[in-house]
């Protein structure tokens, strides 16, 4: 059984205005909180610099010292906080769409490169799910590979939640489709 | 070298620093608005690292004022 519509109003681009979206999925969140929690991890960095340079006498920590390491330490949070801002957008532009005629993948890789990729139903020859890894296995997500008849690459979703009912849904989808297509007599 | 040209090379360092800083910020916010699915959303994203952004240099910037 085909889930409820996602209710978003445009997603891509070419959306038609009676294209109905049956799945809109992102990197699954466990992937964007170790991201955050490395960014966590190296903001603690500067105290732990700090801390070794009190406790050792490589350095005589006078006040002119200690402003200098507190600009240097503030440089490296705006790096940091940078970091968080590019992280975050590059997991809330990566989307996977799956509507009732097509699935598109948003792929945006760095700042500099977005690319848009659709693929209609009819088109699919195979859908397959992969969960791999010990993380992966206890959060249920993985990828999903979206083979299309001829020579074009397969698709593509990355380290998404719960990859077979994805997989499920669109073989579901595109045996919806067919039936549609060639009515029986 | 005095003071006061240890204050200047100081500054520009740190200036040059946070202003590529701030041009990733702004291609960031740029590629977030242009491609994101809803606008108010992301512009309001942006404003508010914009805001914590600015906060920060600002407050990084006092400090190697009051340094030299």
């Amino acid at each position: 059984m085909i889930p409820q519509t996602v209710s978003y109003e445009k997603l891509f681009p070419s959306q038609q205005p009676d294209e109905k979206i049956i799945l809109a999925v992102r990197e699954h969140w466990f992937r964007l909180f170790f991201k955050v929690f490395i960014v966590a991890v190296l903001s603690l960095l500067p105290w732990l610099v700090r801390l070794l340079l009190f406790n050792s006498d490589v350095l005589a920590l006078t006040a002119r010292t200690d402003a200098v390491i507190t600009i240097i330490s503030h440089l490296y949070f705006l790096a940091l906080l940078v970091g968080l801002f590019v992280i975050y957008t590059l997991y809330y532009l990566n989307l996977h769409i799956v509507s009732a005629e097509r699935i598109v993948d948003i792929d945006q890789v760095g700042l500099l490169f977005h690319e848009v990729s659709e693929l209609n139903i009819e088109t699919i020859e195979d859908v397959t799910s992969q969960t791999k890894g010990l993380i992966g296995n206890l959060l249920n997500y993985g990828t999903v590979f979206i083979q299309t008849a001829g020579a074009q690459e397969r698709f593509q979703f990355d380290n998404v939640a719960n990859p077979a009912r994805i997989a499920s849904i669109i073989l579901e989808l595109y045996e919806s489709h067919g039936s549609k297509e060639s009515p029986r007599p | 070298m005095n003071a006061s040209q240890i204050n200047n090379i100081a500054s520009i360092v740190f200036l040059v620093l946070v202003g590529l800083l701030a041009l990733v910020s702004l291609l960031t916010a740029y590629v977030l608005i242009r491609y994101g699915q809803k606008l108010t959303f992301t512009v309001i994203i942006s404003l508010a690292f914009g805001a914590v952004f600015f906060l920060g240099a600002l407050t990084a910037f006092i400090t190697l004022q009051q340094l030299f």
